[in-house]
């Protein structure tokens, strides 16, 4: 399957309007739709605190249609009283998500997280890690002209394997946690130490 | 454990069994007190949950109890271990059963569907959860299988024999408790991917 990556930067001039209103569906469809989570929306789309000009989100996509996408911020991000997703639930400031979920609080420049990471229903199933990994490959070679070093994201924790199976030093940054959808950790990416990212 | 059905029923317990076990051998959320008397008592040649069950076949099914069903030695011994029940539900998957009791008394016949769905919810979920104590050799498996890779193809990706390929599957679908491995591989995807995929059934 032909797919390719973007990246949508809402600072850009000149961005595809349709393939970001696709993302904030497909968030939509999956968070709200299908797992049921208590997120606001409107107009058939997902979007939150976090959506302001300072996230970049990361889309793959094959003939106009959106099959993935995540959304990244840098973790020195503040807006006050918010601060980058991953950090306020650590601090229990997120009612959906879990607290305590980060062996230390992260706040630095060189370091982003992911998230919102939602996938089509419309990819077929094996080519889900070959679109994750591009997923991923894609968040990295932006963010490290940003001078990003790691990347964070709080997802299932067989994905760890998986990406150190590619090539790509993850690690658990928190403890593994039971939820109602399953179970659920921090994975901290590093760059440098990653064989398959020096090669972007 | 965080289940689907938690904010339904006061109390619940469920029993899981796979092809050919026998339901004293199963696997259970009950107390081991509860389940040493249910079978010291006997109580399983008039239990109307497994009667449900076994009146199911193969089909999976929900049910309200009666009053009159509810009425015996039985429920008055569940009582004491909160297993007693006025809903059952019963759920295949890829020959795997889960028998399912809980109280809710608000329940009635047009709403036990929705339980029941969170029934078979929560057992896909009691299945996939056994999937974390895989080893890393029976993940890469399932990851091969899962990107559509013939057995020749994994084999040779893994360094292994054809014969070694059809053990280890043999050994996902005993580890998980269901019989095909087709089953066990739509599992590993739910759990994987059950929070990135915008589609229920993954």
């Amino acid at each position: 399957m032909d797919f390719r990556t973007s990246v949508i930067d809402l600072k850009d001039t000149c961005i595809d309007h349709s393939l970001y209103v696709q993302c904030l569906q497909l968030r939509r469809d999956l968070f709200i739709a299908n797992m049921g989570w208590n997120l606001f929306e409107s107009m058939g789309c997902e979007y939150d605190q976090y959506d302001t000009p300072a996230a970049i989100h990361v889309v793959a996509h094959a003939e106009g249609q959106v099959l993935g996408c995540m959304r990244l911020l840098r973790t020195d991000n503040d807006q006050g009283a918010v601060t980058y997703m991953i950090l306020d639930a650590h601090l229990g400031r997120i009612p959906n998500l879990p607290s305590g979920i980060m062996t230390s609080e992260v706040r630095s420049k060189d370091v982003w997280e992911a998230s919102r990471l939602a996938i089509s229903p419309a990819l077929p199933t094996k080519y889900r890690n070959t679109l994750l990994l591009q997923l991923i490959q894609r968040a990295v070679t932006h963010t490290e002209q940003q001078g990003a070093k790691s990347l964070l994201g709080l997802m299932n924790p067989a994905f760890e394997r998986i990406f150190k199976r590619n090539g790509i030093d993850a690690y658990k940054f928190g403890p593994i946690l039971e939820q109602r959808d399953g179970r659920i950790c921090v994975l901290r990416l590093d760059y440098a130490s990653s064989v398959a990212l020096a090669s972007i | 454990m965080n289940l689907p059905v938690q904010a339904k029923f006061d109390s619940f317990g469920f029993v899981t069994l796979t092809k050919g076990q026998t339901p004293d051998d199963a696997i259970t959320t009950f107390p081991n007190q509860w389940k040493a008397l249910y079978f010291e008592n006997e109580f399983y040649k008039n239990d109307p949950i497994f009667l449900f069950a076994n009146n199911m076949l193969r089909r999976s099914g929900a049910t309200l109890l009666s009053p009159d069903q509810m009425n015996g030695d039985l429920f008055d011994a569940a009582e004491q271990f909160d297993a007693n029940s006025n809903f059952v539900s019963v759920s295949h998957y890829g020959g795997n059963t889960m028998v399912f009791g809980g109280v809710n008394t608000e329940l009635d016949h047009r709403t036990i569907s929705d339980c029941h769905n969170l029934c078979r919810a929560t057992h896909r979920l009691d299945l996939a959860r056994k999937l974390a104590n895989l080893t890393n050799a029976q993940l890469d498996l399932m990851d091969l299988a899962e990107e559509g890779h013939p057995d020749k193809e994994i084999a040779s990706e893994l360094g292994v024999s054809m014969s070694a390929v059809a053990q280890r599957k043999q050994s996902v679908c005993s580890h998980v408790g269901v019989s095909s491995f087709r089953a066990a591989l739509q599992l590993y995807s739910l759990d994987k991917w059950g929070g990135l995929i915008a589609d229920k059934s993954c």
